[in-house]
């Protein structure tokens, strides 16, 4: 029995020798003793390896608990300046598209001194789509500086604060705005109507009977001293008789949407901006009936009758 | 009767192998029981269990297994830490038999000797005599805490494999 055992025990030693022999004669390849057993034992390894990593990303979770929740805090700060970054550059990108169709006006007319301003507020008890602009005395805008959009006029200046301005639009029937048709050169004066008002239209009064303005026809500020030349105001939607029968009225439809407007210009100077001439200034004094039969006026303001504008 | 022996015994080898092949596992996964990036030698303690419980073949046996799966995952030529170990391992069994009182002290104190003869053995062939510089940084902060650890787990693979012995033995000889 013993001697069975010795030789068992002989065996191993002689073959551990051997394979020691052939690893060294084989220099690094693995001889079939060991893929043998490396393909026995891969299972297990293989098993260990995914419980091992199992477990240490369980245990890394909850010692690394604190240093997850300050990444965590991390990585929500970081949202949070990529947001702000983000509403920038919307804010940015916007402001890009609108200075470039302002520069179109810009390069039109050099003259203009635009002051860009936001739509910050809207007049709910206003039926004509007054609205409150973001610049004010401090941005150098003034009482009746024209306000426009990329689209064209939109109103004017009413109310100016250091910080923001009101503006009334050419909805309003207080605005008397001295205009022209393009095609035909015919003279009148655009101004707001209760009943056109609610359809987003406004009129353009006191064309001559024999006026060759039709629909589709583009009217244009006549330019005087608050309004200058050429500004867009809309189209002819309809040519109407007025009441008295003296003269027709143009139904006009307003490039400009009112209501749409969120960024709009403020022009704060142009050639020929406050300057009267004597005319207007004895329209000044004039009542204001008067004025408004004028049709070259460039603007009339029947809440304020003093400060009639000039003609062309 | 010799029937059910028989299928206790070879239930009890299976489990041997079965838990040699585990502990290599653990062996060679990275980070397993590791401390301050020490890992112990899992298989060595196991198979100097076995030795002190068991007969001397399976000393050989499961000595020589253990050490071609530390030469599986080592530097070492395959077949260098099987013969240590079978020669270990056997010895260790002839102790157990003949001499030495089987106990989680004479556990420590063989298996220590062993992993100590190894790691001294692994460590003069593969770094004294090759000469390089600060090799002692090797010895002390490598071979020393790895024999320590290794050692350590002695009495509780002695206990284990006692248990598996008297469970399985218990079901032939009753």
């Amino acid at each position: 029995m013993k001697t069975k055992t010795f030789k068992v025990i002989l065996g191993l030693a002689v073959l551990m020798c051997a394979f020691m022999l052939r690893a060294a004669y084989t220099d690094g390849i693995a001889i079939f003793a060991q893929k043998a057993i490396g393909v026995v034992v891969y299972p297990f390894q293989k098993v260990a390896a995914e419980i091992s990593s199992g477990v240490t990303n369980m245990l890394q979770g909850y010692l690394r608990t604190e240093q997850l929740q300050e990444e965590n805090e991390q990585l929500k700060e970081e949202i949070r300046q990529l947001q702000d970054q983000l509403v920038d550059y919307e804010s940015i990108k916007n402001e890009n598209q609108l200075y470039q169709k302002f520069l179109d006006i810009k390069e039109q007319n050099a003259d203009f001194e635009f002051c860009p301003a936001m739509v910050i507020g809207r007049d709910a008890n206003s039926q004509f789509g007054s609205f409150i602009i973001d610049k004010g005395t401090l941005q150098g805008i003034s009482k009746r500086d024209p306000v426009i959009t990329s689209d064209g006029l939109i109103g004017v200046i009413e109310e100016v604060g250091l910080t923001y301005s009101r503006v009334i639009t050419i909805y309003d029937p207080g605005l008397n705005i001295g205009a022209y048709v393009s095609r035909t050169r015919d003279t009148g004066i655009v101004v707001g109507a209760v009943d056109l008002a609610e359809d987003g239209q406004c009129k353009m009064t006191y064309l001559p009977r024999d006026s060759g303005a039709a629909i589709g026809d583009i009217i244009l500020t006549s330019g005087g001293n608050v309004f200058p030349k050429g500004l867009k105001i809309g189209t002819i939607k309809e040519i109407r008789q007025e009441d008295h029968g003296v003269s027709l009225y143009a139904v006009v439809e307003p490039f400009a949407s009112v209501e749409d407007a969120k960024d709009v210009f403020v022009i704060t100077s142009f050639e020929g901006q406050g300057i009267m001439i004597g005319e207007d200034l004895e329209q000044q004094d004039a009542p204001l009936d008067e004025q408004e039969t004028d049709s070259d006026s460039g603007a009339v303001s029947a809440a304020e009758p003093s400060s009639a504008e000039d003609g062309q | 009767m010799i029937r059910k022996k028989r299928i206790w015994i070879s239930i009890k080898y299976f489990l041997y192998l079965f838990i040699l092949f585990v502990l290599y596992a653990m062996q060679t996964t990275a980070g397993a029981f590791s401390f301050f990036g020490i890992r112990p030698i899992w298989v060595l303690p196991f198979a100097v269990a076995i030795s002190m419980c068991e007969d001397v073949v399976s000393a050989a046996v499961f000595g020589s297994l253990s050490g071609l799966l530390c030469d599986l995952g080592s530097q070492a030529l395959f077949g260098f830490n099987g013969l240590l170990v079978l020669c270990g391992c056997v010895t260790i069994s002839l102790l157990s038999f003949f001499l030495i009182k089987v106990n989680w002290k004479s556990a420590l104190l063989l298996g220590g000797a062993l992993a100590a003869v190894r790691a001294l053995l692994e460590f003069f062939f593969f770094y004294l005599i090759w000469g390089y510089e600060n090799i002692q940084l090797v010895f002390i902060h490598s071979v020393l805490p790895m024999l320590v650890y290794t050692t350590a787990l002695m009495p509780l693979f002695l206990l284990l494999v006692r248990k598996i012995k008297e469970k399985c033995d218990g079901q032939w000889k009753e």
